[in-house]
């Protein structure tokens, strides 16, 4: 046990071939990584992932029994309790961090769910990242073919397109192109070439206010974007529709938390899978700073209090990347509601 | 956090990240329940169930006369499902269409 600080959780997902365990790899041997522990879920018997990291770090659990998004939630749950176990214990040395590898299938927001729904994970781990690899050669094709590629690419809050030295430049800035518009408010950056991979991607921390600066830009450029058409998708006409798209809801007046927060938990009750992302800043009346919200599908951030606004502008923005939901009704119906609710509202409340 | 720990009762929870939280004053806290009550109930319009206080409990009471204790939020909605004469969707039909005759 390291003390009362939950140890972050980075979930690395990516379309199968995109790079995951090379990423991965590049990670662990580089200098500052820290003390990481890696859990790997992979297909078949033969682990050939778990192989090529095992003389890497000696703490790995693999999840055998295929993929993670169904069948081993309670498998991903035991592998976390005996990480944290075996370190209680001294079989293995002490970590700051756990890395989760999926399989190139995997949606990976169940995963974030296993880690809340088990008190003892949750009290001793918090989850830090979810990060996305997309492979530039094949990415495009990719993210407008296979539903989980653009999932992961939607949902991340960090992507890394890999294999850049493979694509010619055409290739590279359609792709950069399309995860804007699938994912217009995560950093992106891009391997070989990358620098400092560890500062990139494991550092900071989606709840650590002092952190989040780079979201925060990443926001605001998106919310002055204005609105993404939705990204193709070859499944579109036969089962989807719409599919993936992005907008900001922007409010000049303060928003009452608690009827927005019960709205919310609403919709991600029924629209949750859809509801891919919900990032942006509050400014309500029960606090001083501005309050920034994330959500990944069915789970939400705890909300993060900000001393000051990143900058003049003072609206509140969210962010919504969903898929398959018309963005007229998600704003018609928070703004309806909103406005039914301030009548029941009780007389201001000073702010502690 | 999880929706499923959209809790009602106090605990430690997202929704009480911002205002209505434990370290809210008594009076604050119950003003806070109440309010939540009847957003709840304000959402559950037309979909045949209530959620109401019994004591320290919180109960979905269907329009049969089914009741079920709940926990949190997303335990109310989840119930609502069940007992419910259609399940509620804020972005289709009127749901939120009037306001409760009650506030709480």
């Amino acid at each position: 046990m390291t003390g009362a600080t939950p140890i972050a959780v980075t979930v690395l997902t990516g379309y199968l071939g995109s790079g995951k365990t090379t990423l991965l790899r590049q990670l662990l041997e580089q200098e500052g990584s820290g003390r990481i522990a890696v859990l790997i879920n992979e297909f078949g018997e033969i682990s050939l992932d778990d192989l090529m990291v095992r003389d890497v770090v000696g703490s790995n659990v693999v999840l055998q029994n295929g993929c993670i998004c169904c069948s081993v939630r309670s498998e991903l749950q035991a592998g976390l309790r005996d990480l944290l176990d075996s370190m209680s214990r001294g079989t293995i040395p002490e970590f700051d961090r756990v890395l989760v590898e999926t399989t190139g299938l995997a949606d990976p927001v169940p995963i974030v769910q296993t880690l809340v729904a088990d008190p003892m994970l949750r009290h001793r781990l918090r989850l830090a990242h979810l990060v996305s690899t997309v492979d530039a050669l094949n990415g495009v094709g990719q993210l407008t073919s296979q539903d989980e590629a653009l999932r992961q690419a939607a949902t991340a809050d960090r992507l890394v397109v890999t294999k850049t030295d493979l694509a010619d430049e055409e290739q590279l800035a359609r792709l950069l192109a399309l995860l804007a518009e699938v994912n217009p408010r995560a950093p992106i950056c891009q391997v070989p070439g990358a620098g400092d991979l560890c500062s990139l991607l494991l550092s900071g921390d989606v709840s650590d206010p002092l952190q989040s600066g780079w979201d925060i830009a990443a926001l605001d450029r998106n919310a002055r974007a204005g609105p993404r058409a939705a990204v193709p998708h070859a499944h579109a006409d036969s089962r989807h529709g719409p599919s993936i798209r992005s907008f900001v809801v922007r409010s000049e007046k303060q928003i009452n938390w608690t009827p927005f927060a019960v709205w919310l938990s609403l919709m991600v009750h029924r629209h949750g899978r859809q509801i891919l992302r919900v990032k942006g800043l509050l400014d309500v009346p029960e606090a001083n700073g501005p309050v920034l919200l994330n959500a990944v599908q069915h789970f939400i951030h705890p909300p993060v209090h900000l001393d000051e606004w990143p900058s003049g502008d003072r609206t509140s923005r969210l962010v919504f990347i969903v898929q398959d939901l018309e963005e007229a009704a998600i704003r018609r119906s928070m703004t309806e509601f909103l406005a039914q609710a301030e009548p029941l509202m009780p007389g201001e409340r000073a702010v502690p | 956090m999880c929706s499923a720990c959209g809790i009602l009762q106090g605990n430690a929870d997202w929704i009480d990240g911002v205002g209505g939280g434990a370290g809210e004053a008594p009076h604050n806290r119950l003003a806070e329940r109440r309010l939540r009550l009847a957003l709840v109930n304000l959402l559950l319009e037309g979909s045949g169930v209530r959620l109401g206080d019994h004591g320290r409990q919180l109960v979905v009471r269907s329009a049969t006369g089914s009741t079920r204790l709940v926990t949190d939020l997303a335990h109310v909605w989840r119930t609502a499902d069940e007992l419910g004469r259609r399940r509620i969707d804020p972005l289709h039909g009127d749901p939120v269409a009037k306001l409760p005759e009650s506030r709480g």
